[in-house]
């Protein structure tokens, strides 16, 4: 259910970015405690495998006597206790893939702004920097662009959903369970209205 | 008598032929000075124009001093997606918050392919192309380097940032930890903002001749002014984006 909810998230913002990529790209409804976090507009789809990496390194060393049993039944405190090795494989295989994926979307972003300068730069040349068609044509090259940055954009979200399905399919119901959990809280800790606005009124001390 | 005659007439010869050569004299002086003037003037303009040129590179270098040191924390955020540029601007070229290092070399690249300034001593020069296209790679190296730093950040951040799942009631996000993270990413972005400055300079001070230098500056401010000129027109500005209902029904 939570994991659809994610998968209705993510699909509503591919259908939103065939609007306007740039505003997904630069989310302004994002409030500043969240922004720093993103990554092409959404968080980092290595955030995932961590979060189940953790949970697996967690409970190596845990003490059962520290579990909440109270609300919560017994499969939920073992979930991770002799977690398969399989699940282990797949973490490393996901991880593997993101390690490729995601440096390759980075260079491609580049890729794109650079081409993007440079026929600006050629059209700079051929008016001499005067006005006259200079800017009908960077607007040209601009929404060129737009359209190729829409696609790098969908395809950050798709890693971001293969990443959450895969973890999905390789996890059983209570890990699912309390991976999600975990994720949701780490999400809703961001809207936290008495942090932001604390976050919002501190000065940095130590400045850099 | 005529031999004194004659010596005062070959005197006034050679008086004559002597102001004759005091004139030619001083003409050439006159020549010889004006040249001097022009050249001095030239020097100063030279001068004028370094200075010019050190005073625009020292005010990137304010510039991205000062931007360097946010006050607040919420001022990252403004840092790295600032409220003066458009989403479209940002996404047309932004890293990290402001201009990519790498493409500011590439803009010269693409500057002296298409003959500017002087294309005889820009695009025909043999070394600096050499010189450029391994500056290009040097930056983009150290562009990949921090975005790898920045995704470290941004994928183990929520490690430090989620309750501990063996320690439940310990609360949610602390202003303490996302401070600690805050600071990592700032420095991230002191460091791009850094490399932003070395590429500026290495155009200005290593790649190109005065003139030329100057000529760029002009260009990338030019080009910078366009771009968010165009992004906030109307056509760029669409209001906030929106998804139809029935595209969001379960398919």
């Amino acid at each position: 259910m939570i994991h659809h909810h994610y998968q209705a998230y993510y699909q509503t913002l591919d259908l939103a970015a065939e609007n306007d990529v740039a505003q997904l790209l630069f989310p302004g409804w994002r409030n500043s405690l969240e922004k720093p976090f993103l990554f092409l507009g959404d968080f980092h789809p290595c955030l995932f495998t961590n979060l189940l990496r953790s949970f697996l390194e967690d409970s190596d060393d845990s003490e059962e006597g520290q579990y909440d049993f109270i609300n919560k039944p017994y499969q939920f405190a073992v979930a991770w206790r002799n977690a398969s090795k399989n699940l282990m494989v797949k973490i490393e295989q996901i991880e593997r893939g993101l390690r490729l994926m995601v440096p390759e979307l980075n260079s491609r972003v580049r890729v794109l702004q650079g081409e993007f300068l440079e026929r600006v730069a050629v059209k700079w040349v051929k008016y001499e920097g005067r006005k006259g068609n200079l800017r009908g044509e960077v607007e040209e090259a601009l929404v060129g662009k737009m359209e190729e940055m829409t696609c790098a954009f969908l395809d950050a979200n798709r890693i971001r959903r293969s990443v959450l399905s895969e973890i999905m399919g390789a996890t059983n119901v209570y890990q699912a369970a309390l991976f999600l959990e975990a994720l949701s809280q780490f999400l809703v800790g961001f809207r936290n209205a008495d942090l932001i606005s604390e976050f919002e009124r501190k000065r940095e001390n130590n400045r850099v | 008598m005529i031999t004194r005659e004659g010596a005062e007439e070959t005197k006034e010869i050679d008086d004559t032929s002597e102001t004759l050569k005091c004139l030619t004299l001083c003409k050439r002086d006159y020549t010889k000075r004006e040249q001097k003037a022009s050249a001095t003037r030239l020097m100063k303009a030279r001068w004028e124009l370094e200075g010019l040129i050190e005073e625009q590179l020292n005010r990137y270098e304010v510039h991205y001093n000062r931007t360097m040191v946010p006050v607040r924390l919420k001022d990252v955020a403004q840092l790295l997606m600032p409220n003066w540029a458009s989403p479209h601007e940002l996404t047309a070229f932004a890293w990290l918050g402001d201009w990519r290092p790498s493409a500011v070399l590439s803009l010269l690249h693409s500057l002296t392919h298409s003959a500017f300034p002087s294309p005889s001593s820009l695009s025909n020069s043999v070394g600096m192309e050499r010189l450029l296209s391994q500056l290009i790679n040097d930056i983009r190296i150290e562009e990949a380097v921090l975005d790898e730093e920045m995704a470290e950040i941004q994928s183990t951040c929520i490690l430090h940032l989620r309750p501990s799942p063996t320690d439940y009631w310990a609360g949610g996000l602390t202003l303490e930890s996302v401070r600690s993270e805050i600071k990592k990413i700032n420095g991230v972005i002191t460091k791009a903002h850094q490399l932003r400055f070395k590429a500026l300079k290495l155009v200005v001070k290593k790649v190109l001749a005065r003139t030329d230098a100057a000529e760029f500056l002009i260009a990338f401010m030019g080009i910078q002014e366009l771009i968010h000129e165009i992004t906030t027109q109307n056509r760029f500005t669409k209001g906030p984006v929106s998804v139809p209902v029935k595209a969001l029904a379960p398919a």
